[in-house]
């Protein structure tokens, strides 16, 4: 094993003149943060005022869209991954979709046969002591 | 073999043909694969409140009657703040301006900390509200994900402190700030997760 | 591990010459503190061969209590004990390690690399998966093994329902989770980052691929059953009700997220086997595996829809018929990638010029009994046929066709196809063709029958049976069969004990094999390889043999047309330095640096196994002290570990 198999020599930690270029700067970061604060803020009040003006159908959606713009803005900037290489996004995003179709599928499961609370009417198979 | 002269002809590839991977960073490939993983952790916890959540809102207390969203918001602010200062120490490392880093990491260690007082207050104040891991669906489903979240807060500000020890000898700089960045890559992580339990079981 | 991580420095990093530090410890120090990946591999191999001997004299015990009728040779709770714990021992402890010790041993030398990406860590795996074995093993002297099934149903894993040998079921399986999990990332690494040049995914060996994909399902399937087990201990020692309907919890919930990682689990069990074979075909078959494409992909075909299928293990738990069909058909569609991978395979052999070496046997009689053990698992994915045959030794036979017949099938094709490389010295063909044969018919006589047994309607994990009900005759065949057996699997036990005795004369490439693997001498030297391998095909070994005297037996590669489009220039160890063999880790004046030795993954590992122990066997009052000694204990550790690492 020669020194071009390991060595740092690729790695992106020396390219300096790279990763001056491709970061973002202070500028972008702090742009950033002031828009993750915005989502933030505006999450808060709609999950408030949304059902209070008879919108409730309203409030799982539009959360769920600022939630993924947040978590975005922080993969893409705050951890690189706009300017990095996509094989260190390919974990990350391998892991999201099971993670998303893990809790999709146990809830369908879940609506599709409903759990009946256990109650000792149920019988006694639901009293076992603790 | 007569093949072999036709092989020889075709000797002329590049001396040193890539192997498809050669900018990638071993550590940081490490860390990232870890955090996908780290995404499964998380699923399965959120999983498990999910498929509780009709019966855990069917009964009291439950979370839109107990959990503070004004309070929580604070500590989603503290971590996104974090997030913010991590990523300024990482800029600082990669300008050779060590000092500035390493404020940069303590802040962020110190964000972290203040994050986990918080989540201290909130449990004490559930357990008033009779919300315990022993309490029933709510407190057990919310308290070990919210608990393994906050373990997860732990490890980081630990981790960022060594890198702040490790930094003032000197080992971080523009030539070298892995090490920072990988910190870093964890810790927007679990900010991350905040993002989705914030959204998922506070404010739905 | 997120620690570790952090200031671990490149494989190069430890900047550590082993000039400067010798192997000139003592032999236990040596092995203790190595962070080779092939001394590490030997230790997975070792290791998982006792635990298979382990696993194995457990399984006799529970076909010895079947034999007969109302046998009393076991009470039930000693009989739930051993067939609980012969499957989590052949799964965690057995089948996994000797996955994970022949991937250890050989992919780094495939893909032509000095070592695993993190050396270290790689050592800490082993330890942990080392203690957490022990760990469960000790619960038999303990208050008694782990009673509950390798699934570990919810609610009897709630301590009304079973004793202490739950606690060291799940705490030992949480600590070979972390194992596997590290592991995993280790061998994902290794493979994407440490290719040798010219190496792109298209040349890489499917064992590769196979290993690849399997690390990535640990990595991904591991964390479902580690949150599900750690809601069990909450369940029982704090308070919760997770799995407890009495308090509001859901028990099937369990089964969910356990089958989460339990079907992932079965292709980490299999597909390391599906990469051996496809390893050990194209070379005693004498040209290039047919469908290299197909086969790579199908890999990864089988692991994606691996996650999608988990709920077919819970057909008979009332999902409803639409959670039912979709999981079928995802299940019956992995049919399909498994089904072009066993024609790919015939495919090879066909035409070939066959030598039947006993890997090559081992490997074609896989070919037979796994495409026995898929057939029965089409049948079990239908959701009538399994509300008949759930539960019965239908399903045993089929897991045992798959896991048996497929997984340890493959495995031994490897050992007795790698055995030169790994200790100098092949494995006795005369005795191995002996082995071959006694254990694919004791494995035959043994389950075969099951088959029979489970549509009879003999129900698994019930202690016994009464006389004349149908399962009189074939119950008696089988635990033959088992006997006859366990005789095979120490044939092999004999063969390597035998061989170990003899010359080590093996040449470097002694199967006329192509990977990167059979470059180096055999054994390697510490550093692996001398010249870093250049690769420009995926048969780089023989693209060169063309050009030596060996040239002719390769006919069928050339008119293939594969090596003439293509071509390797591998430098091979000893042409260039002669004294390799001896060097034992000297690879100085080569300017290679390999890690330095370290003792800190194996105290670390250590000091978990005895803290988990104290924390469950003391009296209240002492476990704060012991948490505070542990607490100091990690911590020095952990400093030790880095302070080695970054100085």
């Amino acid at each position: 094993m020669t020194a071009t198999h390991t060595s740092p020599g690729h790695q992106s930690g020396t390219h300096d003149a790279h990763d001056a270029h491709a970061h973002p700067t202070t500028a972008t970061y702090i742009q950033i943060f002031v828009v993750l604060f915005i989502v933030t803020a505006a999450e808060v009040v709609a999950a408030q005022i949304l059902p209070s003006i008879g919108m409730t159908s309203l409030v799982a959606p539009s959360l769920l869209i600022m939630a993924l713009v947040k978590g975005a803005l922080i993969i893409l900037y705050y951890m690189h991954l706009k300017s990095d290489s996509g094989v260190y996004a390919a974990p990350m995003v391998f892991g999201l979709v099971l993670a998303t179709g893990m809790l999709l599928t146990m809830i369908g499961l879940w609506i599709i046969a409903p759990r009946v609370p256990c109650t000792p009417e149920l019988g006694k198979a639901c009293v076992v002591e603790k | 073999m007569t093949v072999s002269t036709i092989e020889h002809a075709s000797h002329a590839v590049p001396a040193n043909p890539p192997s498809g991977m050669e900018s990638l960073d071993m550590r940081k490939l490490g860390m990232w694969v870890f955090l996908g993983s780290d995404c499964v952790f998380f699923a399965s916890l959120i999983t498990t409140y999910f498929v509780n959540r009709p019966l855990i809102f069917s009964g009291e207390p439950n979370p839109h009657h107990t959990l503070g969203i004004n309070f929580t918001a604070v500590l989603a602010f503290i971590l996104l703040l974090s997030s913010l200062t991590m990523v300024l120490s990482l800029a600082a490392f990669q300008r050779d301006n060590i000092q500035s880093g390493r404020n940069w990491l303590l802040a962020t260690a110190a964000l972290g900390t203040c994050f986990l007082a918080g989540q201290a207050i909130e449990f004490s104040n559930l357990a008033h509200e009779g919300v315990t891991l022993s309490s029933g669906l709510f407190g057990q489903c919310f308290l070990i994900m919210t608990g393994f979240h906050g373990t997860h807060v732990f490890i980081g500000v630990i981790w960022l402190l060594a890198c702040w020890l490790f930094a003032g000898t000197g080992r971080f700089n523009s030539k070298n700030f892995i090490g920072v960045e990988i910190s870093g890559l964890y810790w927007h992580f679990v900010d991350l997760v905040w993002v989705a339990i914030f959204t998922l079981i506070y404010l739905i | 591990m997120a620690v570790e991580i952090a200031p671990q420095v490149a494989p190069v990093g430890a900047q550590v010459s082993n000039e400067t530090a010798p192997y000139k410890e003592s032999f236990l120090w040596e092995w203790a503190t190595t962070v080779d990946h092939k001394k590490i591999g030997i230790l997975y191999l070792l290791t998982g061969g006792l635990f298979f001997l382990i696993g194995g004299l457990e399984a006799l015990l529970v076909r010895t209590q079947l034999m007969v009728p109302r046998s009393d040779f076991m009470n039930p709770d000693l009989y739930n004990q051993m067939f609980t714990m012969h499957a989590t021992t052949m799964i965690f402890l057995a089948v996994m390690p000797i996955n994970v010790g022949l991937g250890n041993y050989i992919v780094p030398l495939m893909v032509g690399a000095l070592d695993m990406a993190y050396p270290r860590l790689n050592a800490f795996s082993y330890w942990l998966y080392l203690f957490g074995g022990i760990f469960l093993n000790l619960s038999f002297v303990m208050g008694g093994a782990p009673n509950v099934g390798w699934f570990g149903y919810a609610p009897l894993t709630e301590n009304q329902y079973s004793g202490s040998g739950t606690d060291f079921w799940v705490i030992g399986l949480q600590i070979l989770g972390v194992a596997s999990i590290a592991g995993a990332l280790n061998f994902v690494v290794t493979i994407l980052k440490m290719r040798a040049p010219g190496m792109t995914f298209n040349r890489m060996p499917l064992f590769c691929w196979a290993t690849l994909v399997t690390a990535i399902l640990v990595l991904f399937a591991f964390p479902a059953i580690t949150i599900a087990l750690f809601l069990v201990m909450f369940d029982r020692h704090f308070g919760t009700s997770f799995y407890n309907a009495a308090g509001g919890g859901d028990p099937l919930l369990w089964q969910h997220l356990f089958w989460f990682f339990g079907h992932p689990e079965v292709y980490i069990l299999i597909l390391p086997a599906f990469g051996i074979i496809s390893e050990v075909l194209p070379v005693f078959s004498r040209k290039p595996i047919f469908g290299y494409s197909f086969i790579a992909y199908s890999s990864v075909a089988i692991g994606f829809l691996g996650f999608t299928v988990w709920a077919h293990h819970m057909f008979a738990t009332g999902m409803g018929d639409i959670a039912n069909t979709a999981f079928a058909t995802g299940s019956f569609l992995i049919g399909v990638p498994t089904g072009v991978k066993i024609f790919n395979w015939i495919g090879t052999m066909w035409g070939g010029s066959i030598r039947f070496t006993t890997a090559m046997k081992f490997a074609a009689g896989f070919i037979g009994t796994f495409t026995v053990g898929g057939l029965s698992g089409i049948m079990l994915a239908s959701p009538p046929v399994d509300f008949q045959m759930t539960a019965t030794y239908f399903v045993v036979a089929h897991l045992h066709y798959v896991l048996f017949g497929g997984a340890i099938m493959g495995l031994f094709a490897g050992l007795y196809y790698w055995w030169p490389k790994m200790f100098g010295r092949a494995l006795d063909e005369r005795i191995g063709n002996w082995h071959f044969w006694a254990q694919l018919l004791a494995f035959n006589i043994t389950f075969f029958p099951m088959h029979w047994l489970g549509m009879e309607g003999m129900p698994r994990r019930i202690y016994t049976y009464f006389p004349n009900e149908g399962f009189d005759f074939w119950n008696p065949v089988a635990t033959i069969g088992s006997y006859l057996l366990g005789g095979a699997v120490l044939i092999f036990v004999a063969n390597a004990v035998i061989t170990a005795f003899r010359p080590a004369d093996a040449t470097d490439n002694p199967w006329e094999a192509s990977s990167l693997e059979w470059a180096t001498t055999s054994p390697p030297p510490a550093h692996n390889f001398d010249v870093e391998p250049v690769v420009y095909s995926r048969y780089p070994l023989w693209d060169i043999s063309e050009e030596d005297e060996h040239g002719g037996s390769h006919s069928s590669v050339s008119s293939h047309g594969v090596s003439a489009t293509a071509i390797a220039t591998v430098a091979k160890a000893h042409d260039e330095h002669g004294d390799a063999h001896e060097s034992g880790g000297h690879g100085g004046g080569h300017g290679i640096h390999l890690p330095a030795p370290t003792i800190y993954p194996m105290i670390l590992a250590l000091g978990l196994m005895i803290l988990f122990l104290a924390v469950l066997f003391t009296p209240p009052t002492l476990k704060i002290v012991f948490v505070v000694t542990a607490v100091i204990y990690f911590v020095v550790a952990i400093t030790g570990w880095v302070k080695e690492v970054t100085d």
